[in-house]
């Protein structure tokens, strides 16, 4: 394997990336602050009564992004090359401890994003030149895009975009929307047409105790009063979205596929229009008639992928992913403060398959 | 010799003893009562090992003891993917118990999982820190959650008195062991429609080891007879 490594190590410097070298033990608090309790589920945790809970580096994308928070540049090209540990259930082919190398590339220029999006994908393909592999990519922008277009609330748009990641409650979500009145509520215990009886019981309300105060209840209950009487999600609007998620095609003829999907415009034919000039800067360089792509590509397995993300996989063979990647603005936007607003794209290859290729 | 566990005190050791005693297993206390031997009056082929009903999952995967009574909660919590090293063989039915999420009564809009899942999604923005969950069950709180893909929230791990967490400003929303719903109430607590993470209730546990060897082991036979 080190062969493999030094090899890749060499692309990488030739590419102008520059390497970064991340602890293996981090705060657990940090990754639980940005990715929630599931993190624990994933990675190895240890107990340190001096330190804190520390776990074990389960990818480099965080203490990376941790790391390049805390320098002045806003821009630059990292690489990594270093174990992750990582629990896995009974079934996973994938070892605990894995071998991995990538890079991540930071930038704070919206309009440099689709370039560093081709930069990334096309560097992989390099690095995967020499083997037959298959490409899968996915855009979870244009998703995003289409309900921001839906003739709904903001608040019923943001309950279908932040359950994106979570198909079976997203389906359950756009099902409720969907219906006509009185249990088309995104929350199933409110089922009435008024929430005047809450409201009233709130009132009367004595003992207040915890952070969550009386105000803020009331303030809730007045969304959800005011979602009662607001637009449901239209059949066409539903189906729209369904096809959407369902639609997959090669790289190549995808926008247009997609466009004739709706005529819906705004921020979906800007999506669009981003994802064709992404595809158009990349037929430059290989054929993406040979690309796969499908809108949800990665929805479920690349947790905070935001953006254009891409898989690629082994001919052949029955290995996980061999490379993976994406965009992540908005895991960045997460952590960064005071107006330092960066957006990133990263990708990792498996280097532990890499090497089974060749035994 | 059979390595029999069994709960050591409280109201589970009554209830066990009340159903060997049904089963013609009378148990007697050896030595002074604040020891924790005893033996089946009857049957002395049988080891009976006391020990706190939570330390027997564990001493039944080591292969400490043979078979065990416990709560099912106890070995969910203590044994991650338990099924592997640890077979139930018959559901009893007494300890029952539920394991419940319980929320401040005053929350007059959290009705439903997906309430406090809102409610948690927004935490953070509102009140800068995450949403936090008391518990000692903390490892079928967090599988149970993430299954139902409820995922913005903490765990502050509680031991005991866990429904006084809230009040105290320990955490915000706890999750515990409720058989009438009694204590919640007095911590002015209220359940919430798919909140019950598990039904719990006392079982017979076998180590899987031990019973795929000693199966047919006419001893065992008689006891499990018994009791099954």
């Amino acid at each position: 394997m080190s062969r493999e490594i030094s090899r890749i190590t060499t692309l990488f410097r030739k590419a102008g990336l520059q390497e970064i070298n991340v602890p293996s033990l981090l705060t657990a608090s940090d990754l639980v602050d940005l990715y929630g309790e599931d993190l624990k589920l994933r990675a190895y945790t240890t107990s340190d009564p001096v330190k804190g809970e520390q776990v074990l580096r389960p990818d480099f994308t965080l203490p990376i992004l941790l790391e390049h928070m805390r320098g002045k540049s806003p821009q630059a090209k990292y690489f990594y090359s270093g174990n992750v540990w990582r629990r896995q259930n009974f079934k996973s082919i994938i070892p605990n401890e894995q071998y991995q190398m990538g890079f991540e590339f930071f930038d704070n220029k919206k309009n440099n994003s689709l370039l560093l999006d081709v930069e990334s994908y096309l560097l992989i393909t390099k690095i995967l030149s020499k083997y037959k592999v298959n490409s899968v990519t996915g855009d979870v922008q244009i998703l995003t895009s289409a309900i921001d277009e839906l003739g709904m609330t903001e608040y019923k748009k943001a309950s279908l975009k932040r359950h994106l990641w979570r198909p079976k409650r997203f389906l359950r979500l756009l099902e409720l929307y969907s219906k006509q009145k009185a249990t088309g509520a995104s929350i199933r215990s409110f089922k009435s047409e008024t929430l005047l009886p809450w409201k009233e019981k709130l009132r009367e309300t004595q003992t207040v105790y915890g952070v969550r105060t009386k105000a803020d209840i009331k303030e809730r209950i007045d969304i959800l009063e005011q979602e009662l009487s607001q637009n449901l999600i239209t059949n066409s609007e539903r189906s729209f979205l369904l096809k959407l998620m369902r639609f997959q095609s090669n790289l190549k003829e995808a926008a247009k596929s997609m466009l004739s999907l709706s005529l819906v415009g705004g921020t979906f034919g800007q999506a669009i229009e981003n994802f064709e000039t992404r595809v158009g800067l990349l037929s430059e360089h290989i054929d993406t008639k040979k690309v796969k792509f499908q809108v949800i590509y990665g929805l479920t397995t690349l947790e905070y992928y935001d953006g254009f993300v891409f898989g690629f996989q082994f001919e052949r063979r029955n290995y996980p992913p061999i490379a993976q990647g994406g965009r992540y603005d908005s895991l960045c936007s997460k952590i960064s403060k005071r107006g330092k607003s960066i957006s990133a794209v990263g990708s990792m290859l498996r280097m532990d398959f890499l090497e089974k290729f060749h035994s | 010799m059979i390595r029999l566990g069994l709960p050591s005190k409280g109201r589970l050791k009554k209830q066990v003893e009340k159903f060997f005693f049904e089963r013609d297993l009378e148990l007697v206390n050896v030595g002074r009562s604040r020891e924790y031997l005893a033996e089946f009056k009857k049957e002395k082929k049988i080891k009976i090992i006391l020990l706190s009903a939570s330390d027997i999952p564990l001493e039944i995967k080591r292969g400490n003891l043979d078979i065990g009574i416990t709560g099912r909660d106890l070995v969910f919590e203590k044994i991650l993917g338990w099924q592997k090293w640890i077979l139930e063989l018959k559901q009893l039915d007494f300890g029952n118990a539920d394991l419940v999420l319980g929320v401040p009564q005053f929350w007059i809009d959290v009705n439903h999982l997906d309430d406090l899942d809102e409610i948690a999604f927004f935490f953070r923005s509102k009140h800068s820190r995450c949403l936090k969950i008391a518990t000692k069950y903390q490892n079928i709180t967090r599988e149970f959650l993430i299954d139902k893909q409820v995922t913005n929230f903490e765990i502050v791990e509680s031991q005991g008195a866990t429904e006084g967490a809230i009040i105290n400003g320990i955490a915000d929303v706890v999750v515990d062991i409720s058989s009438t719903g009694e204590t919640l109430r007095q911590n002015k607590l209220k359940t919430i429609d798919k909140g019950t993470l598990l039904r719990s209730f006392a079982s017979i546990f076998v180590n899987k080891r031990y019973y795929k060897k000693k199966g047919d082991d006419l001893e065992l036979k008689r006891l499990l007879d018994k009791l099954i």
